[in-house]
């Protein structure tokens, strides 16, 4: 049972606060509680959930994409990840809702009324009730901005070039209601969506969380620890109720159990490359998907999955021991021509303070060294050409070679164009439910990013 | 000409790039901003003419000015004064603005009671709007009223509103009785019960997803009432809302508990060897097995197999307790309920809740290794991992661990003992490498040679502590082998200076215990500990003295045993004696209470010989302090069985449950559930089963094929919308309130310049055109309103 919602930003400063009754505490006075029973410590990782009395719980949830934390007071859960997952589900459905890549607190403030009104949708009697997107937006109809506007002027525009259809050019896309149809068809999908520009998009992101060991002895370089993260985002702009084929190429990859949207949990037949699904109207995730790369047998193997870069180092150089060298192999790829923001992290065991990181030569990018003396960042420009091999050469002032020989390397980049697994897709059909004469505009996009990419 | 045409697409494309940027900008000045700049200028005395404004679209500006003032708790303005001016707004034709007064009231309502009747009026009113969307909102709004003398209302609306044609407004019905049961509960229950009934046999999932929402929060233990829906529930669980298959499973694993017989193990070498599935899942008599099924548990099961697919964390958790709770491990096994677990945990976690997944994870694992054991690396440490999920992960690393792959774990867990900065990690992390050393003798030599050379290499004082206690646990466990490891220690204590007084003072006990196995060794580390002794910090002198008492003892006790007529010890000439009673000469003027009190003891005990209740004192062997991570069934109701596995609370409630009740046989249990009457009240719609896009596949599972008494049940319930008995129930504000609503509001509609201005008054254009089709569409309601005029004159 909820008894109440709040935002606030990073600094726990309240951006917003749903009560659901007259004797719900206000954020100020919860947050004065909780200050005397859990201070909050700078260097401690935050906690989830604080029980406050014996049947009262604090729930916290700190928002992966914006720099918000939401948190709820609940009564006692019987299953205790139930609050935990609302407001994960919240989250996503704020940002669905307003259509960002992340929240901003000023759209929160200038939003207030409507994320009251979404909120009292989601809950009812305290209790979860209805979170589902199209469901929710039939009852709280969005509000275009200026933004998004352009944004869908843009694409139509080139979508209408590539059709010679000029003529239309300026007939921005919006999901116009069809009065005739109040009846929907499938309870995630909402009646009598209309557009006058049908498209479809599809974004696959995967994000390489890799640790990888470098033996003392050899100098192998082995992985620990890895997995794949991969999301298929959908956006789908279409009119009627169309129905959807999506076939992924997945390169001998095995997906284990995806996590799937509703829309295709009723079709599916154990096949994760074979998808057949009525969307839901607009953004939603179809898949999550983890690629296990521990099972992968061979190295080579491990080292074609890990996507386009791949670090080693050499420690213990130079007539004193105390030089190291970085080599970062960027693969070519035929599919894209750069990798954005690259970023290596150097890090030492802590040293003591006449230590220091120097760098003696390096062919790509800058060195930044950090208020630790033993952690320093080599920071590439923002876009770095694929099939190059930048090497970084340093020392480590007044160090041992046992001091030297701690280095660890942590990486992170973006690119688009080539997922690290490889995976394809391979067709998006749409087999029935549209209206006839219409062709949509289909897009497909990869992305690989890095979460946890580690070198020890 | 393509190539061109291309060109320039890709021009606007970047071009797009760029302006996005500028337009998000351009966006957040012309539209929102701007608007909240204005609404931020709204003075009290302008907001309260705003809410009383004629013209819906300053009603609209003053009640978003309401909605952000309740949003952000600013104590210069006080709400509840508006009470009167925001409630008569109930009324306005705005859907928008009626959710917004409903969002008010629920807040307000109860301390103003009074004023907040006098919306009443207009709710009821509006619980026969044509719209379907403002008959549901009518009844939330109603229904979150907490004020006693409405209850009689809100019970008769939900009960006509129990047959609305609309699936959205009985599903505010379950939400209603379920508010109206928090209120009252034990004078409604009579009331609610056949409500719930009549709601758990609507054909509608949404409905049903409500209705179970009311029986896992009102009625959890009529589990009776599943009776007859159990079957088609199963073919429903995909359909239902998440949260609702949540609570279904829950409720579906303790009815199965509760109706169904168990499943039989059959021993697959001989099939006449049969058992029914027992509490402790190990003394399963079989090495393999077989298991046979009730027909209807194995629908259940079968059912929730779909349902691992949930984007819902707490669903897939669900789940595996189902399959944890009612199965024997091999099915769970099989299930792949485990590998859905484990994609749940695959990413680095930050402090986002997956700490309770791994908890359960850990639960299963200490009962049965196996069925997780193909996913060890999966619990390998991430470095963003946080403190909680870094706990969990190595706890049930060593529930995991086995001789085949001790090696990569050890290699593991001395880098996270090495590298990590986390105290608690780090403890966590030695326990489970004493577990590992538990496995093997050589392992157990070589983890305390590699835990003394950390420790004589220098680490922070906070984990040298743990150090000694994992030490000294696997020293306990095999110390005959650990000659050398003591030798090491002492010279440990001799040449570091800057060990931590608690670390010095574990090694000094542990030689204390080490007495017991090798004497020799002992005395001489009291020797040197001797000189220093003023010098040492509180912790270690007492652990002096008590070493000196042990090892006293311990020789009294050699010297006993070696002369065989029993004489008298020498405590003239011993070496021990005379160093113990040196030692507690010099605790007799200790600063600290307790050691002196201590070297009182002992001295008193040794000077009047009484040897044999100082060996008691002295001698008692102790336990290990590394628990195991070994778990039994039952783990019914017994919190005390989760107490070595350092669990939250929370996931121990979550995790402890009722053994199985049922003992009658299959048939009797099939017959329980013969299908009930369902209930379906959308004759004009037709049905969601999606058949034309899946084909007859899906269309089975849906089993909205109407059955024969359907019909006469959907006329019955359009008969009982007649129904009048809220007649002579009225109140004085009703007309102040049909004076509001009677006034004609003037569509004032002007041209704005404000962007977002103009966007939102499409928006009510086109809502206002919906809500005019509506009217077109359904003609049944029409015959309400006049029904519900006539209540009202």
């Amino acid at each position: 049972m909820f008894l109440s919602f709040y935002i606030t930003d990073l600094e726990n400063a309240l951006v917003f606060q749903h009560l659901l009754s007259y004797d719900s505490p206000s954020f100020m006075s919860l947050w004065t509680k909780l200050q005397a029973m859990a201070p909050e410590s700078p260097n401690e990782d935050g906690w989830f959930k604080l029980s406050i009395s014996r049947s009262l719980q604090v729930y916290r949830y700190k928002s992966k994409t914006s720099k918000l934390i939401y948190w709820c007071l609940a009564t006692h859960q019987s299953n205790p990840l139930e609050p935990v997952v609302f407001l994960e589900v919240f989250d996503n459905t704020l940002l669905q809702y307003f259509d960002k890549e992340h929240l901003t607190v000023s759209k929160m403030i200038n939003n207030h009324d409507r994320i009251a009104l979404l909120l009292n949708c989601m809950v009812d009697s305290n209790e979860p009730a209805v979170t589902d997107f199209n469901h929710l937006r039939d009852m709280v109809p969005s509000r275009e901005d200026l933004s998004k506007v352009i944004n869908s002027t843009a694409s139509s525009l080139s979508n209408r070039i590539a059709q010679r259809n000029t003529s239309q050019v300026f007939n921005i896309g919006d999901p116009t209601k069809d009065p005739g149809t109040k009846e929907k068809l499938v309870p995630w999908r909402s009646a009598g969506v209309r557009y006058s520009n049908n498209e479809l998009y599809v974004d696959v992101v995967e994000t390489i969380h890799v640790v990888l060991r470098k033996s003392r002895k050899t100098g192998e370089v082995a992985s620990a620890r890895g997995t794949l993260d991969g999301v298929i985002d959908f956006r789908s702009h279409l009119s009627g109720n169309p129905v959807i084929a999506l076939n992924l190429r997945l390169r001998g990859h095995e997906l284990g159990i995806p996590a799937l949207h509703q829309c295709c949990l009723d079709s599916y037949k154990g096949r994760p490359d074979q998808l057949q699904f009525v969307p839901p109207d607009g953004k939603f995730q179809l898949m999550h998907y983890s690629i296990d790369l521990d099972s992968l047998q061979s190295r080579s193997k491990l080292f074609s999955n890990i996507g386009l870069v791949s670090p080693d180092y050499r420690t213990e150089l130079g007539d004193l021991g105390d030089e190291f060298e970085i080599n970062v192999n960027i693969s070519g790829s035929q599919h894209t021509k750069t990798v954005d923001d690259l970023v290596i992290t150097l890090s030492f065991e802590p040293l003591p303070s006449e230590c220091k990181i120097k760098v003696m030569r390096s062919t790509h990018g800058h060195f930044e060294n950090c208020a630790a003396n033993n952690v320093g960042k080599w920071v590439f420009d923002r876009e770095t050409l694929t099939g190059t091999l930048p090497v970084l050469r340093g020392c480590l002032e007044n160090a041992t070679r046992e001091q030297v020989r701690t280095l660890q390397l942590s990486v992170s980049y973006t690119n688009k164009g080539e997922l690290p697994s490889g995976i394809k897709v391979d067709s998006v059909d749409i087999l029935s439910g549209l209206p006839k004469n219409i062709k949509p505009f289909k897009g497909v996009k990869y992305i690989a990013k890095t979460g946890d990419f580690h070198l020890r | 000409m393509v190539d061109s045409i291309s060109r320039i697409a890709s021009a606007f494309e970047s071009a797009r790039e760029l302006t996005l940027e500028a337009a998000a900008v351009a966006a957040s000045r012309l539209g929102e901003s701007s608007y909240h700049r204005y609404s931020q200028s709204i003075t009290p005395e302008g907001l309260r003419s705003l809410l009383n404004s004629r013209n819906s679209r300053e009603v609209r500006d003053g009640m978003k000015r309401v909605a952000s003032l309740m949003a952000c708790d600013d104590p210069t303005i006080n709400l509840e004064s508006y009470f009167a001016d925001v409630v008569k707004n109930v009324s306005s034709d705005d859907v928008k603005v009626k959710r917004l007064v409903a969002i008010y009231m629920l807040r307000y309502a109860e301390k103003d009671p009074g004023l907040a009747l006098l919306a009443v009026n207009s709710v009821q009113r509006s619980l026969s709007d044509p719209d379907s969307e403002v008959r549901s909102l009518a009844l939330k709004a109603i229904s979150d009223i907490k004020i006693p003398s409405l209850y009689p209302i809100v019970l008769h609306s939900v009960k006509k509103a129990i047959t609305d044609a609309a699936a959205d407004v009985r599903c505010a019905v379950g939400f209603a009785l379920l508010k109206l049961y928090r209120e009252q509960r034990e004078e409604l229950t009579n009331d609610i019960l056949p409500l719930l009934q009549d709601l758990l046999a609507d054909l509608d999932p949404e409905v049903v997803s409500s209705a179970i929402i009311l029986m896992k929060e009102a009625f959890p233990d009529h589990l009776e009432l599943l009776h007859g829906h159990f079957r088609r529930y199963c073919g429903l669980l995909p359909q239902l809302c998440e949260w609702s298959q949540l609570y279904l499973i829950e409720l579906f694993a303790k009815y199965c508990k509760c109706f169904i017989p168990k499943p039989i193990l059959v021993d697959s070498s001989d099939a006449s060897l049969t058992v029914p599935l027992s509490d402790d899942f190990t003394d399963i008599p079989f090495a393999v097995y077989n298991v046979s099924y009730h027909a209807d548990l194995s629908l259940f099961l079968d059912s929730m197999q779909k349902l691992l697919h949930s984007q819902n964390a707490a669903v897939v958790v669900a789940i595996s307790k189902a399959y944890f709770e009612l199965t024997p491990p091999l099915t769970f096994k099989n299930s792949k309920a485990a590998d859905a677990l484990v994609r749940l945990i695959a990413v680095p976690s930050v402090a986002d809740g997956r700490a309770l997944i791994l908890q359960c994870i850990l639960v299963y694992c200490a009962v049965d290794p196996s069925t997780f054991s193909r996913f060890l690396n999966k619990f390998f440490l991430f470095p963003s991992d946080d403190t909680n999920t870094a706990i969990a992960k190595l706890k049930i690393l060593s529930t995991l661990v086995d001789l085949n792959n001790v090696k990569r774990v050890v290699s593991e867990i001395k880098y996270y003992i090495a590298n990590d900065q986390r105290p608690a990690v780090i403890q966590e992390a030695l326990n489970t490498l004493a577990g590992c050393g538990q496995l093997s003798r050589s392992l157990s030599l070589h983890i305390t040679k590699w835990l003394l050379t950390r420790m004589v290499g220098g680490i922070s004082s906070a984990s040298l502590d743990s150090f000694v206690s994992v030490l000294r646990s696997l020293i306990q466990e095999n110390p005959t082998e650990h000659l050398h490891t003591m030798l090491d220690l002492s010279r440990v204590l001799r040449t570091q200076d800057n060990l931590s007084g608690t670390a010095k003072a574990g090694i000094v006990w542990l030689f204390g215990e080490f007495s017991s196995i090798n004497f020799i060794i002992c005395p001489d580390v009291l020797r040197v500990l001797i000189p220093n002794f003023s010098r040492e910090p509180k912790e270690v002198r007492l652990q002096i003295v008590l070493l000196a008492a042990k090892l006293l003892s311990w020789e009294i006790d050699n010297s006993r045993n070696s002369s065989t007529e029993g004489g008298a010890f020498d405590a003239e000439n011993s070496r021990t004696a005379q160093m113990a009673r040196a030692v507690f000469y010099l605790a007799k003027f200790d600063d600290d209470f307790d050691i002196r009190d201590r070297s009182r003891l002992f001295c008193s005990l040794f000077d009047n010989e009484r040897y044999e209740i100082a060996s008691l004192l002295l001698q008692a062997p102790k336990p290990s302090s590394i628990a195991p991570m070994t778990l039994h069934m039952p783990l019914s109701g017994n919190a005390s069985s989760f107490a070595s596995l350092g669990l939250d609370p929370d996931t121990e409630d979550y995790l402890t449950f009722c053994s199985w009740t049922f003992d009658g046989d299959a048939d009797e249990s099939s017959a329980l559930r013969a299908p009930a009457q369902t209930k379906d009240y959308s004759r004009m719609k037709t049905s969601f089963s999606s058949s034309t896009f899946f084909g007859a596949k899906t269309g089975n599972n849906f089993s909205r094929d109407s059955p024969a008494a359907q019909t006469s049940d959907g006329a019955q319930s359009h008969a009982s919308r007649d129904f009048t008995s809220s007649a002579g129930r009225k109140y004085k504000l009703q007309s102040l309130d049909e004076f509001f609503s009677d006034i004609p509001v003037k569509d004032q509609r002007k041209r704005r310049v404000i962007v977002e201005e103009e966007s939102s008054d499409e928006g009510e254009i086109s809502q206002e055109a919906s809500e005019s089709d509506d009217i077109s569409v359904s003609s049944s309601t029409e015959s309400d309103t006049e029904s519900e005029i006539d209540v009202n004159t």
